[in-house]
């Protein structure tokens, strides 16, 4: 009797090792290169838009999409926390990290339905997070570079680059998203004015749009500590601009 | 045979206890930041491998620091190219705190050690749900540029060209110069090799037990 307890214990020591050490490896791998292992299970758009988010939900229910930007390093996850700092110091594991998450302002609508959607990334050496917003201040790669993807679970958005803006951290027109989450024309006439590169044909487009839809990357600028790099994008449904081509 | 067993369960269970204690514990009312440092190493690397020494220091000696420090001063040893993140430290006040992390250069004649400074700045804020503080940790090498992802100290070491007619110079045995560009092991070492031996020692008495029960058995 004595012996089936000592071993019973030391089944659940066992056992309880085993999985402790899985576990260890598996915070640790994960702490090494967050990006690497997020790429591996990065969303793949299907014919009708959709993609699947289960592996990325199941490590965070805060993931709520999926940015890229083409020719830049620019491909993460994106989240949104309960207040606009709880991804600031932390990774999409729920780390405590110096580089932090992409994420969507917390006053934005989670399933980027709003006309104006708000994204923010840490500007990071080598490329890291949103480091690579500063190519955009670069007038050719400006020219040269204007697309990217948007994958949300249900559907995808292309995106189409028309400003640089480099502005204060307190620019309310860039910084406060819902006055403009009925009428965007007023953010239009504000990137026409204010920004450092602009693609005027792009935005004669957005204005057309029934339901136009605008995405902001916001990222530190290294000017001056309230300097920030705005890159502003058009969300064009992916969907139908397949349907335009066919 | 009964005190033998005693034995082993009270060691199983002070592991346990052991291990259960640490399991690091995320304070969800009051925010922490841990930072980590990397060494890498190039050139002919000692052996056995050097410890670097490298230091936390509050700007203001009133700043929180992790557990363990001297004063405004927090050190750690790493041993040869490795990572390791310095202790939480844990903020209770709203407020703006500065650290500088710098490494103190060694004694080691034929290495040289990287002094960049590192500039840390914590802004501790009441959460705008009125869940708490919340923290936002930045870390600048001391000249402006970039955010950085963690602390990094390259040093370098002479790269010795064994020269075997020249009496002067010692045979070094290690012939291949390995370096360690940027390949940091993180976490720390000991905790699974407890966990593996943990593992080894559970075997090895259910096996035995195994044995002696089924040769009891087999007697009568």
């Amino acid at each position: 009797m004595v012996n089936l307890i000592v071993v019973l214990c030391l089944c659940v020591a066992g056992i309880y090792a085993a999985y402790a050490l899985w576990d260890n490896n598996r915070v640790y791998s994960a702490a090494r290169d967050v990006q690497a292992d997020m790429l591996k299970i990065k969303p793949a758009v299907e014919e009708d838009g959709g993609a699947s988010f289960e592996e990325l939900l199941a490590i965070n229910p805060d993931v709520c999409a999926w940015v890229s930007l083409d020719n830049t390093r620019i491909d993460y996850p994106v989240l949104q926390g309960s207040t606009n700092l709880t991804y600031i110091n932390k990774d999409v594991y729920g780390n405590f990290a110096l580089a932090g998450s992409i994420y969507l302002d917390t006053r934005n609508e989670r399933d980027f339905s709003d006309a104006y959607s708000l994204l923010y990334g840490h500007h990071m050496e080598n490329s890291g997070m949103f480091g690579d917003l500063d190519l955009y201040k670069d007038q050719t790669f400006f020219d040269e570079n204007t697309t990217g993807m948007l994958i949300l679970p249900g559907n995808a958005y292309n995106l189409e680059i028309f400003a640089c803006l480099l502005i204060d951290a307190g620019e309310d027109a860039i910084f406060d998203p819902e006055q403009w989450q009925t009428d965007i024309d007023g953010l239009l006439s504000y990137a026409k004015d204010n920004s450092l590169h602009l693609r005027e044909e792009t935005i004669n487009k957005l204005e057309q749009m029934d339901k136009p839809q605008v995405l902001a990357l916001s990222t530190c600028s290294t000017e001056s500590t309230d300097a920030r790099t705005i890159i502003l994008a058009v969300m064009e449904p992916y969907q139908a601009a397949d349907q335009e081509e066919s | 045979m009964k005190r033998w067993m005693s034995i082993i369960l009270g060691t199983v269970m002070a592991v346990m206890c052991m291990m259960t204690m640490t399991v690091p514990a995320f304070a969800a009312e009051n925010p922490g930041v841990s930072i980590p440092v990397t060494v890498s190493l190039s050139g002919t690397l000692p052996k056995p491998a050097e410890d670097f020494t490298i230091k936390l220091r509050a700007d203001n000696a009133s700043y929180p620091m992790p557990e363990d420090s001297v004063g405004d001063i927090y050190t750690m040893m790493i041993t040869g190219a490795d990572t390791k993140n310095f202790p939480t430290i844990t903020y209770n006040r709203v407020g703006v705190y500065t650290y500088t992390i710098y490494q103190l250069a060694g004694n080691n004649k034929k290495c040289t050690y990287d002094d960049t400074v590192y500039a840390l700045t914590v802004y501790i804020t009441n959460a705008e749900d009125g869940s708490g503080l919340e923290a936002t940790a930045v870390l600048y090498p001391d000249s402006e540029g970039n955010k950085l992802p963690g602390a990094e100290f390259d040093n370098e070491y002479e790269t010795v060209k064994p020269t075997p007619t020249d009496p002067d110079t010692p045979r070094t045995g290690d012939e291949s110069t390995p370096t360690y560009p940027h390949a940091p092991k993180t976490g720390d070492e000991s905790t699974p090799v407890l966990y593996a031996v943990l593992i080894a020692v559970s075997l090895g008495v259910i096996v035995f037990l195994f044995l002696t029960r089924k040769s009891k058995k087999a007697e009568e």
